[in-house]
């Protein structure tokens, strides 16, 4: 089922959350709202549910105007960030509870209830409280919950910022795995750009109430098109760019920025504010020694050994620079202090600044 | 004492946690009633003494009602800074000790500042009961008049007395009342230190001469909160000749007198306290949900209003409603309808807080799920929020019961022929010197006061932090 936001207004206290607000989440796909504490995306998420009214404009459930729909008559799953389970019943009788108010017969119900909590793992806890299983077992049973009524609609509201990293990465597979079986059109909300690129078919990337950019998770890292966007996704480095100067032989734009010129072969329009985006992981170290075009010289002020990785940072006349570098692929570590020239892609994109 | 009950681990220390529950059932007349049985003028201990030629000091003195009264009230303190040392974090202390300050010094010179405004809160419980208590001083009083007393007797001759008076002296108890309710907004709140929830700290085992010494006051302390009671048990059994009580007898007659000749009290104060129990605690859970729940400028006020009652004494109250009802579009005075609205009043507050509190633990998220899974708001509310704050809403309405049993400051005031209460008929029959039917009441009193409580302590585990 296609769900869509159509030209909402949000007030709080006289303050504009939203304006003229239009989104589109596809049938079937799992669909990120990924921003800062504060964007609007948890606001979102609970106008699909129903817990808050827009002050204007349309909720479309396919083609239903649900927006003046009570949150217990959407048949919507919703999954919450402390789980919420009811404390005062066993697991079995949490997730029969969304199957009881839809008059299911008890013994079908049971059935149901027992097979969801089979696929996530836990049929051997049916009976157990709540309060003795762990964060993340607790929020499986949320999502079998949310899950075995069939709903239209799956909302996830940061499901996963309550567990530790390494339970985190292994409930976002089983999530996802949930979503593609049951092909329910699922809304998911982060702060957590890893979760997002892991996880989405699509991201909408939000800032102080407006949707900045919507794609795929690879087109959104590979190619932001804003400040914001590069910043909070992936975090490049971010270098102003003052002027186009005439473009290469080959066709390749060349860009006069504070640490020399510098390359692109993005088509996004220049503006007085834009800037260029690169990837730690973009950047290279240059054994030439020779100034050029993409070339630019910089200091050592920091090095930090993660494993496979070791990053560095750069002072250059821009600013500092981040560098992601294979460990294996370097001949000797850097040491703090140490001259190096570095090499910038032309695969620098193009955004827009504030 | 709080401070030994809750760092130290010695014999008995599960008596004196249970100490709270004993003292704060047991009704004031009963206590003055008591307490007049051991050292009144013809008491236990006068007349043991007697011929020894020592003269006790007279009970119906100013020292006599201080005497009893902070036997009586010194509890209400006790709770109130056990509950603040028990959620203190214990690194605090540590990490003093850890400065390399001895143990004493640090219970003086950091646990002590932070308990200060558990000890204020606790102060100030102690000073609104016993500025508005009625039943110790009305018995013992005599020759020291307390304002609730003097405005009870002003009403009382109000007929040809000075209503005038009357109202003076009702404004100010009701502005000593609220002032002190202000400063503990004002004061204490603002002395309130933000408290890392950490870990309790451990008791520490005490034995050999400190375990005795410990005991013994525990057990001293224990025994004069329960002597009053003993001594009830004992006289509602002993027989009498008009005022005169013969002891080391044995009669049924008082009892029988009590239930069988005239039980009405008994009735009328088991009806009276059912109907303001459901009415309160219904009202109670109705007013906490709008209060936490569904904040607005509405819900804020009825937060303030429901308080209100808590700075007016019941004497106050009492003389309050009986004008207010007197006349107009509806009259209540006169009739049961009065007494169970002030019963209602008076013990609303505390109802209200303790169905607050847990409904602040109860996360939104819970109602939330429950209506996203497809059951409406309102039944949300049943099938989840009410099982979750059930038990504490169970207990708070027990102690309702249980204080609107023991209710006089009020009554005595609005009360009428043919609905005398229990407390009432105790004042009375002590009033006119026939202590022993008035033992066989409370003692009557003190079983319809026990058995739900000890049914309610053994089904819901009813703690000492819920009674605050």
């Amino acid at each position: 089922m296609q769900v869509s936001f159509e030209k909402i207004d949000q007030n709080y206290g006289g303050l504009a959350l939203f304006d003229q607000l239009d989104l589109v989440v596809p049938s079937g796909k799992f669909f990120t709202l990924l921003g800062p504490s504060g964007c609007g995306k948890t606001t979102l998420l609970r106008l699909l549910a129903g817990f808050v009214r827009p002050s204007a404009g349309r909720i479309l459930f396919g083609a239903d105007d649900v927006t003046s729909i009570p949150v217990h008559r959407r048949d919507v799953g919703m999954v919450f960030q402390d789980y919420a389970l009811f404390p005062d019943r066993s697991i079995l009788a949490n997730v029969c509870y969304g199957l009881a108010a839809r008059n299911i017969p008890k013994d079908e119900a049971a059935e149901r209830a027992l097979a969801m909590l089979k696929r996530v793992g836990l049929e051997s806890f049916a009976d157990r409280a709540p309060a003795s299983l762990s964060g993340g077992q607790r929020q499986r049973v949320a999502m079998a919950r949310a899950l075995v009524i069939k709903p239209k609609l799956l909302l996830l509201d940061e499901p996963l910022s309550a567990l530790d990293v390494k339970l985190r990465v292994e409930l976002r597979g089983m999530i996802r795995d949930l979503q593609t079986e049951s092909g329910i059109t699922t809304v998911f909300v982060t702060h957590d750009q890893e979760e997002a690129l892991a996880m989405s078919d699509l991201i909408a990337v939000l800032d102080r109430g407006e949707i900045v950019q919507i794609g795929s998770p690879r087109e959104i890292y590979a190619k932001p098109r804003t400040v914001f966007a590069a910043g909070f996704v992936g975090g490049a480095n971010l270098i102003p760019v003052s002027a186009e100067l005439p473009a290469a032989a080959d066709g390749t734009r060349r860009l006069e920025t504070p640490v020399g010129v510098l390359l692109s072969q993005s088509d996004a329009v220049l503006t007085a504010h834009s800037h260029l985006a690169l990837r730690s992981e973009e950047i290279s170290f240059s054994d030439s020694d020779r100034p050029g075009d993409g070339l630019v010289p910089g200091v050592i002020e920091h090095a930090e050994f993660r494993g496979s990785i070791t990053g560095y940072t750069v002072r250059t006349a821009s600013g500092a620079l981040r560098i992601d570098a294979w460990t294996t692929q370097q001949k000797r570590p850097l040491e703090r202090g140490e001259q190096v020239v570095l090499e910038l892609p032309r695969s620098a994109q193009i955004v827009e600044g504030p | 004492m709080a401070v030994v009950v809750a760092r130290c681990n010695f014999p008995l220390i599960g008596l004196v946690t249970a100490l709270p529950l004993i003292t704060l059932v047991i009704p004031d007349v009963v206590v003055a009633a008591s307490w007049i049985l051991i050292l009144g003028k013809q008491g236990l201990l006068n007349s043991w003494l007697e011929p020894l030629g020592v003269q006790l000091p007279s009970l119906y003195s100013w020292w006599g009602l201080v005497f009893v009264m902070t036997l009586n009230n010194y509890v209400y303190a006790f709770v109130a800074v056990l509950v603040g040392l028990k959620s203190m974090d214990r690194n605090l202390e540590e990490a003093a000790l850890s400065l390399g300050r001895p143990m004493g010094r640090v219970l003086g010179g950091v646990t002590m500042p932070l308990l200060l405004p558990s000890v204020f809160a606790g102060a100030l419980i102690v000073f609104t009961h016993v500025i508005g208590s009625f039943g110790i001083p009305a018995i013992l009083g005599a020759r020291t008049p307390v304002l609730a007393v003097k405005a009870y007797n002003e009403f009382v001759s109000e007929m040809g007395g000075n209503p005038q008076m009357q109202t003076t002296m009702a404004s100010l108890l009701v502005f000593l009342g609220a002032g002190m309710l202000l400063i503990q907004k004002f004061v204490v709140e603002r002395r309130q230190f933000q408290m890392e929830s950490g870990r309790a700290p451990f008791p520490v085992p005490v034995a050999g001469w400190r375990s005795a010494l410990a005991t013994s006051s525990v057990v001293i302390i224990v025994a004069l909160s329960l002597l009053p009671t003993v001594a009830v048990i004992i006289t509602a059994f002993t027989p009498s000749i008009g005022p005169v009580l013969r002891y080391g007898g044995f009669t049924l007659a008082h009892l029988q007198h009590a239930l069988i000749r005239a039980p009405e009290p008994l009735y009328n104060s088991l009806f009276l306290a059912t109907i303001a129990t459901a009415a309160g605690t219904f009202f109670s859970v109705a007013a906490a949900y709008l209060i936490v729940k569904r904040r607005s400028a509405l819900s804020n006020c009825l937060d303030v209003l429901v308080m209100l009652p808590l700075t007016i004494a019941g004497t106050v109250l009492g003389i309050a409603m009986v004008n207010a009802f007197n006349s107009g579009w509806l009259v209540l005075t006169g009739t049961w309808v009065i007494m169970a609205l002030a019963y209602f009043l008076r013990r609303v507050p505390t109802s209200v807080r303790a169905a607050v509190g847990p409904l602040h633990n109860l996360k939104d998220s819970i109602e939330e799920a429950s209506m996203s899974l497809g059951v409406s708001p309102i039944q949300s509310f049943f099938r989840v929020v009410l099982p979750v704050i059930g038990p504490s809403v169970i207990a708070a309405a027990i102690l309702m019961w249980v204080t609107t049993l023991s209710e006089l400051s009020a009554t005595i005031v609005l009360y009428f022929g043919g609905m005398n209460t229990m407390p009432i008929e105790i004042f009375q029959q002590v009033d006119s010197g026939r202590l022993a039917i008035a033992c066989a009441y409370s003692l009557l009193q003190l079983l319809a006061i026990f058995i739900p409580l000890a049914v309610a302590r053994c089904i819901f585990r009813l703690k000492v932090g819920t009674l605050e």
